[in-house]
Parts: structure tokens; sequence; C-alpha cells
């Protein structure tokens, strides 16, 4: 059979379904069977599985010439387990269809024991799986054999992984499949983002034969999108603060009523937790039509939720972005925004989870939770008119995950280091390493230091006679197996019934700070703390009528440059035109009270407010750039302010500004008399502050899982590897003081520097500073504009003074926790 | 010397040392609680790259001790070795053969181990130890008549002030019949204490031994 056949079959087959292939799939199918690999950009629900699936199997159809597929022929991976089931579905009923006998498998954390040791021996000719579980693969013995026969890789859901450390697994992987496989072809599919362009080229690699056969296919639909803000009448009793937003929750029933199904998302967990509640209490006939979802919550209960929301079982889902990938929910009508999405990528995939039908248009409705985001409603509205979207930042040099990837190798087939280096030198997160960096690695996994100790009894990789990495302890390769991936999970404990059953995990620190018989709303239900025993919390059904909501220390997320833009623009054109929308008729009130306490700036001021509270002296300053940008931001005015006097800070930031405590008086003018905003020595002082700030201890954390220095297996392991737990706070401490020059401590200071503090959006922002007229307000108490900002508790210290001064200063003011 | 604080206990005089060791006036004696040697080595045993360099610490920090206050006896209370024998071991012998001071163990928890292959005429090995008003041992005695001089619980404290300010020091903690010594060795965690449970708080500081409480 020819190509021209199996399209022939290919297209017979959806007008079988009474279906046509769209221009987008047909790119794809001839793309791949002349050998192509690229990039397609589609979203869900759009047939993007087959686009890329067809192909695959048209393409065994052509080779297999009537006699069974052997082997390992493709790898699908997807970064959520949820969705493998749904592709696997959809890969087996065309196949089924076609006549061909092609097996898929699923290989994830979930797949049991013995069917991993099923597939080892027996390999499904497709094989479903996650980033984690591939390198997984990587680590067992004979993986070039088993995938020398790959035709195909297919990174499903590719803009999720590129800005993170598994994107750089990805990329690892596939510098070297393309070495173990000879006719491989390596293809994304990724929703629409900033920088398509570099996606592809990042998954692709630099390898010349393979970026001139590359090609990036778009789909070009484009969904109609209705956002709505819901605004109470009663605009006064708007709050200056607040993230919950329950205010709202006559007008969301009111959406819930009216449509078939509604999703609401929350920006966090507790706020997904908060919200199911109080819509059950405010709302008892829901009981049995609304279900929660989120991250934390036991797996089977997830899966049992989105068949129901298929079902059409459900009236009302609370969720996070734990709903924003995957699987596709027809009957899903409307949906509702809770806060600030801080994105407008995000938004509009939230959109899109409604209204699947082509042609149909998405309804999306904005619970602002206080006045400043009422702002933000509009700015989404105009981002998504003009199509703004963000970009995703890959990660380069991370050292960490490279670490990991060597000794991956080492643990299965071992390695020659000269050819995986030529390899790694040709992916996007490595393409600038140099010799010393790559040296300095392999000492690292094979001596634990750079020195030429006489005598030493490190032990991890081993390097054999004829050159030859490997890994011979058995110990020592069960230990990193336990450990490959890239996500690291905080200390979590799992929340179960005294009488068995699993609800559930929580972070370790909000139980910490509990005592048994202490009631707390998790899962849905009021429960009490009974006891802590082997990172199990033992929990029974509680009455209490003060329960506590659990809370979450990840997931807050920064608004994207691409919103922050529009948002100053917004607020530009809500001066000029205050009656314009809806959304800025309600701000009026909020505004006038701004204006009476303060001030506020027009595009080209920057607004700076000084008040003395009985915590300290406050500064504020507006910039409107994200909270990452902030945190860059102010950590680097107090650090400038810190140089002029012997001083110490408490630092806090949200998307809209940043606040400067201390306890000593600042005097604001000062500001602009010694430039202390300018972006002279930025990347000198920038660094210097971080380091005060101690933003790189908690990246390091990760860096340290990742890179295989601290060792966190199960607790309940044997006691050997008990005493080998130690924190990654012990091993920054030790490194700051003994080997400042270790890659991996470094690496956390360029990560805060370009991950965490965006270098180029800081940059961009002092550009912009620089250009503005600074106005000082001396205030008598917080403005509107300060509210959120100074009642956020999580902060950042910054200081110049010893800690021995500190302390003495501290234990006369010295105030009883 | 500088950095040093001087309080007295039961009407004797003692000197608390920055780096956390304490030494008896009247009685010439050094007492220095969990040092860990051995943790960095059994750690690079199993592949977890600790710098070596933080091994060497630990001893400069030791002869600091011995060089500023000359005392004729030194008590070590208690997990003194981290792990089963290794290389630090060694390093821990040619230390000791440099030691005109006695120096005397008082066995802990983590010291399950095999003591025969340190220098007896060097070292002497202990469960408990009472000398002048006071009993040493390794984890704290609830019942003691003496007071009680211990190691053990690595304790630190969180202090708090104004302008929302936290910071984080090891200490010395002193209860009604009891003074709990901050961990000497480098590379060892700590564990926070509850301050209104402690009558006093000294913070050794990198530099400086503060009254806290």
């Amino acid at each position: 059979m020819n190509t021209k056949d199996v399209t022939n079959i290919a297209n017979e087959w959806f007008t079988k379904k009474g279906w046509k292939p769209a221009p987008f799939q047909r790119s794809c199918w001839k793309a791949y069977l002349s050998g192509k690999h690229g990039l397609l950009n589609a979203p869900t629900g759009s047939g993007k599985t087959l686009a890329l699936w067809a192909p695959i199997v048209m393409q065994l159809l052509k080779e297999s010439k009537g006699k069974p597929i052997k082997g390992l022929r493709a790898v699908w991976i997807t970064p959520l387990k949820s969705l493998s089931n749904e592709i696997k579905i959809a890969a087996e009923n065309f196949a089924r269809d076609l006549d061909m006998e092609i097996s898929v498998g699923i290989r994830n954390g979930d797949t049991t024991t013995s069917e991993r040791a099923k597939q080892l021996r027996n390999f499904p000719n497709l094989l479903i799986t996650t980033p984690e579980s591939l390198h997984l693969l990587l680590a067992s013995k004979n993986y070039q054999k088993k995938m020398g026969d790959l035709n195909a890789f297919v990174v499903d859901e590719w803009h999720e992984l590129l800005g993170t450390k598994r994107g750089v697994q990805i990329e690892l992987a596939v510098s070297r499949l393309l070495s173990v496989s000879e006719k491989i072809r390596i293809w994304g599919i990724s929703a629409t983002i900033g920088n398509l362009d570099q996606a592809m080229n990042v998954l692709l690699g630099n390898r010349e034969h393979v970026r001139k056969k590359s090609i990036l296919i778009k789909s070009t639909k484009k969904k109609k999108i209705k956002i709505q803000s819901l605004v109470p009448e009663e605009v006064d009793a708007f709050p200056w603060r607040g993230h919950i937003g329950l205010h709202q929750i006559k007008l969301v029933a009111e959406v819930i009523q009216k449509s078939k199904t509604t999703l609401i998302f929350t920006n966090t967990r507790g706020q997904c937790e908060t919200w199911f509640r109080s819509l059950l209490d405010a709302y008892p006939e829901l009981a049995g039509l609304i279900g929660m979802h989120h991250g934390s919550i036991d797996k089977g209960q997830r899966i049992w939720l989105e068949e129901a929301i298929r079902d059409e079982m459900l009236k009302v889902v609370v969720c996070t972005s734990s709903l924003d990938l995957g699987v596709d929910f027809a009957p899903v009508e409307s949906i509702v925004q809770i806060g600030s999405p801080k994105g407008v990528a995000r938004f509009l995939q939230r959109a899109g989870r409604s209204g699947h039908s082509p042609g149909k248009t998405s309804k999306i409705y904005f619970v602002p939770t206080y006045s400043l985001e009422l702002l933000e409603a509009q700015a989404l509205r105009t981002a998504s008119n003009s199509n703004t979207v963000e970009d995703r930042l890959p990660y380069t040099l991370s050292f960490d995950v490279l670490a990991q990837y060597l000794i991956t190798l080492a643990v299965s087939d071992g390695f020659y280091p000269d050819d995986i280096l030529e390899e790694v030198l040709q992916t996007h997160a490595f393409q600038y390493m140099d010799l010393q960096e790559w040296t300095w690695l392999l000492n690292y996994i094979t001596k634990g230091s750079q020195s030429q100790e006489s005598y030493d009894e490190f032990k991890k990789v081993e390097v054999l006679e004829d050159g030859l990495y490997k890994v011979n302890s058995r110990r020592v390769a069960m230990r990193h197996r336990m450990q490959i991936g890239t996500i690291v999970g905080g200390g979590e404990l799992k929340v179960k019934f005294v009488s068995g059953g699993y609800l559930g995990t929580v972070e370790e620190w909000f139980i910490s700070k509990m005592n048994p018989g202490d009631s707390f709303i998790f899962s849905g239900r009021t429960l009490e703390l009974v006891r802590i025993r082997d990172m199990v919390a033992q929990v029974k059904l509680s009455k209490s009528k003060k329960p506590k909501t659990v809370s979450w220390m990840g997931g807050r997320m920064t608004l994207s440059a691409q919103l922050g833009d529009t948002l100053r623009k917004e607020m530009e054109n809500l001066r000029l035109n205050p009656d314009s929308s809806a959304e800025f008729r309600a701000l009026q009130p909020f505004l006038s009270r701004q204006l009476e306490y303060s001030a506020v700036p027009n595009a080209n001021q920057l607004l700076v407010e000084a008040f003395e509270s009985k915590e300290g002296f406050h500064i504020m300053v507006y910039p409107f750039e994200g909270r990452n940008v902030h945190e860059g931001l102010c950590s680097l005015l107090a650090y400038r302010m810190s140089l002029l006097q012997p001083i110490s800070f408490s630092l806090a930031f949200n998307d809209y500004g940043f606040e400067i405590l201390s306890d000593q008086f600042f005097d604001p003018n000062l500001i602009a008399e010694h430039s202390l905003l300018s972006s002279n020595e930025i990347e000198n002082d920038l660094v210097e502050s971080i380091n005060a700030a101690e933003t790189a201890r908690r990246t390091f954390r990760d860096i340290a899982v990742i890179s295989g220095l601290v060792f966190t297996g199960p607790p309940d392991k044997r006691k050997r590897d008990r005493h080998l737990q130690s924190s990654s706070q012990l091993h920054f401490s030790v490194f700051e003081d003994y080997e400042p020059s270790n890659l991996l401590y470094q690496q956390a200071y360029s990560e805060v520097y370009e991950h965490q503090f965006e270098q180029e959006r800081l940059m961009n922002a002092l550009n912009r500073i620089a250009g503005q007229e600074l106005i000082i307000r001396n205030t008598v108490k917080p403005t509107p504009f300060s509210f959120p900002i100074i009642t956020d508790r999580l902060r950042a210290k910054i200081s110049s003074e010893k800690l021995e001064d500190r302390i003495k200063r501290m234990i006369k003011s010295y105030t009883r926790d | 010397m500088h950095g040093i604080l001087e309080i007295s206990i039961r009407g004797e005089k003692m000197e608390l040392h920055p780096l956390g060791g304490l030494y008896l006036k009247n009685l010439d004696a050094l007492l220095i609680a969990d040092l860990h040697i051995g943790k960095i080595e059994h750690f690079r045993k199993e592949g977890l790259a600790v710098p070596k360099v933080a091994q060497q610490e630990n001893f400069k920090n030791l002869n600091t001790l011995v060089e500023t206050f000359a005392p004729k006896t030194i008590y070590l209370l208690g997990d003194l070795f981290h792990s089963s024998k290794n290389q630090e071991w060694e390093s821990f012998s040619n230390w000791l053969d440099q030691q005109s001071a006695l120096v005397e163990l008082i066995v802990g928890n983590h010291d399950t181990h095999d003591f025969k292959s340190l220098p007896h005429d060097k070292i002497e090995i202990t469960h408990e130890k009472e000398i002048g008003e006071f009993s040493l041992s390794h984890e704290p005695k609830e019942d003691s008549k003496k007071f009680n001089i211990c190691g053990h619980v690595h304790p630190a404290v969180i202090i708090r002030g104004k302008g929302n300010f936290v910071a984080k020091s090891t200490c010395f903690a002193q209860f009604d019949n009891q003074l709990i010594l901050p961990a000497f060795g480098v590379f060892t965690g700590t564990h926070k204490l509850d301050i209104r449970s402690c009558n006093h708080i000294y913070l050794n500081t990198p530099n400086e031994v503060i009254k806290f409480k």
C-alpha cells in the first residue's frame, strides 16, 4: 500500500462516521506520512488526537504489508495521567475500525507493578505515558533495543510542559530517542501560546536534519467568546480586598439555575473548598447535584466526577486548574471564573470548556473578588478581542535535570560521556552549556565533588575501565528510580478516616498547626483531626461550627505581562471614559476614595505612598506589573534602601503593587533623590538582593531533590534510609559557607533571576518607570490600593543589619507570640 | 573574650561560647553536645554529595574552643558519631591524639557503635556523669537531683519583632533544673522550642551569645 491508498482508507473512515477531515488534520497526515517532524497548534475538542494518531496507524498499515505489528512503535506523552484513558479509547477505536491489530498500553504512576513488568517483557505498540514514566523507561535495562523501532513520539499539551522542567526532561528524551531510533518522527500538540515557533524548536532540538524536515501546522478555527462580569447592584458594598468572592454567591446561583451544567473555576484549592461548602449551605437543594474537583482530592473521586459531568448527572462543579486541561465535557454550558485568572491564555482555555460544539459561542462569567479586579475583567475582554496571548518561557541550563538524566542513563545501560555530550548540546536547554560545566556534572555524579581527594567513600556513578559510566550499586539505583521526576511535592500528609477510607492529601505545614480535636473543611466535609501517624492524618466527621479551611502554599499565580500591559491601558481608559462599561461604573466609589486619600496615577506616573501604623513604617509602590516582577522590584528597592542606612524590611506584593515595611523610618523622597529604581547596576544589585531575600533558598529545595542531593524516599522505608534524610536547607547553608561555586547552588540564583523575577519583564518595567513621574503621597492611613497588599501575610525579608544587631533591637521591642 | 557570655547557675560561673560550647570555670571543664561526626561521610557513601570541606569545619571549631579555654577535661555530651565507622572516625582519632586534656564521652542515642577502635587511653566512655553541682547526660534527664546539663535536642527558637520580622537562631535553653546545649556539629538540623516553655534563652549567633530571655 502506498500513501494514497492509506489516505483513502482514512478518508473513508471519516465519511462512514459522517465527518469530514479538517484541513489541519489533512495537513498533519500529509506531513507525517512524508516523514516530517512538527508541531500542531489546535485547541482541545478539535480532533487533534486523530490528526496525529491516524497517520501513525496509516504509516504502520503502509509498512506492515499485512503482517502483525510487533514491538513498541509509538509513544504518546501526556502531562496529565487522567487524560490517558481518553486517548487510549480514541486510538483503539480508530485502529479497530481499520482492522488493524494494534495494542495500546498506559504506563504512569498509577500502573501496577505487575502490569509494568508485563509491558517490559512485551511492549504494547502504542504506549501512552508521562514524562516521568518515560524517564523511568530510560532507566530500565536494554531500553535502546526496546525503543529502537519507534516510529512516532508525540507530546500532547506541549504548551503545558514547555515552561517547566518537565519540558527539559522531554528535550533530553528526544535527544536520546533521535539517536536510538532512525525513523522516529517527533511531534508536539500545543494550544495557542505567544511563542509557537520557539515551542517547536525547543521540542525538536537543533539537529540540522530534523530542523530541515519540520513543519508548524495551525488549525484556523477561532472560538467566539462572550465575557460578562457579575457585578452586584450595590457597588458601594464591594470589598477592597479578599480573594474568596462569596458576596457574589447569589449572582452565581442564578447562572447555575439557568444553565445545564456550570463549571466554577477558582484559583486555589482553599477557595474551591470554601465555595463548594458555601453553595451547599446556601442552596441545600444542590445536594447530589454539586461536585468538587481539585488536585488534592482522591483520584478515584475525581475520575468519578469527570464521568458524572459527561453523563449530565451534575448541575455544577467547583474546580481549580485541575480541570483546565483535557477531556471534553459536552454538557457544560456556562463557565464561572472566581477572581482573576491572571493570564489571557488560561482565561481563554477555561472559557473554551463550554459550548464545545463547533460554531457555538463560549460564555464565561467573571466574578471579581475585590474592586480592582473589575478592571481586570475589562482588560481580559480587550486582550481576548485582540488575540493577545502569553509566551511560555522554556527552562535552560537546568543542571539538576541533566544530573538526574545522566544518572538515569547510568542506571540502565550505562553511557559514554562523549556520545551523550554531543546529543545534549543539540537540545535547546543545553545548547550553551560549556565544557567546564559538563565536566563539573560528571565529577558531581562520580565523585560527589570537584577536588581530587586521595581517599573518599563517595559512591554513585562509577567509571568502568572502558570509560562506561555505570551505576553498580543496587541501592543507589533503587533510590534513584524512586526519585525520578521534576515535580517536587511539599511534605504532604494523606488524610484518612480512622475507620479507613482515603480522602486526599494536605500539606504538612497546615496540619502541623493543628491539634487533635481541631476541625477543618476538606474534600467538602467537616473533619476532626484525631491523630497523626506515619504521615497519615487520621480524621473523623465533625459537627463543628467553626472549622478551618485547608490552605495550600503553592499555586500563587502572577499576572502575565500581556494582561498587565492591557491592565495599565484600561487604567488610563478608566480615567478618560469612566462611563464606558459596567465594570468601570462599578469601580467609581472605590476610585473616588483612593483619590480622596491619595491619588490615582495616570499612564505617565508612578504612585508611591508612605504611612505609619502600629506595625511600623510602610512604603507602597504601584507599578501594575504582576507579582513576580513586583517581588524582584521590591527586593531591589529594599536592597538599595538598605545601602543608605542599616535597616531591615519585610516585603509584600500582589499583582498591582508592593509594600516595604520597616520598624525604622525611611524617607520616601530618597527613592527619587538616589534613583533607587534605575536600571543601572541592576544585575549586581538584584543578585545581592536575592541573596539577602532568601528566595534562592526556597528555589533550591526542588533543585536538591531533582539532582539527587537529598533523598526523599517514603518515610516508612527501612531505617537505613531514614538516616539519609536531610533537609535541602541544610545543604544550602553548607554550600553557601563552604562551596559557593557549586553549580546547583548557583542554579538556584539563576532560576530566581530568570523565572521567579522574570528578568526580561523586570528590565522592561524599570525602563518604563525611568520615563515616569514619581508622585509621592504621605497618607494618614492605608488607601484602597494598599489594603490588599498590607494584609497579605506571606512576606519576604531583606536586611543590611548584622543578625546580632537585629536580634538585639528586636528584643527591645519584643512582643510575645 | 568578645562574644562569650558569662552566666551563673547554682553559684557556678560558666561561659557560653558562640560556637555552642559551655565552659565551667571552677571545674575547668568544657562541655560540647551533638557533634555528629561521620554524618557527612555517611551521606557521601550513599551517593549524596555533601561538600567534604564541611567536615574540617567541625575540627576547626573544636580547636578554637580548646584554645580559648584550655580546659582540663572535655565532656562530649553524646551523639558524637552519626553512623557506624567510616573515614571520619580516623580524623577524630587523630584529633584525640593531639589533646592534652582528658576527653570523656557521655554516650547518646546515635552512639550505638563499636568504640573499640578509638584509643582507650585518650577517651573515657560513660552513660552518665556527675561533676560538682551538675549531672551530665546526653538526653534531658527529668528526675535528676542535681542540675542537669545535656544535648540531644538541637534547640533553636524563632523570634518575632516589629515590622513583621522573623529570625531563627540556635540557642542554649535553660529550664528549672536543666540547661540544654545547642548542637555543635556543622551538618546538623535544629528543633524548634516554644519560647514560653524556657526560663532562659541564650542565642548563639555567629559572633556573639546574646541573652534573649
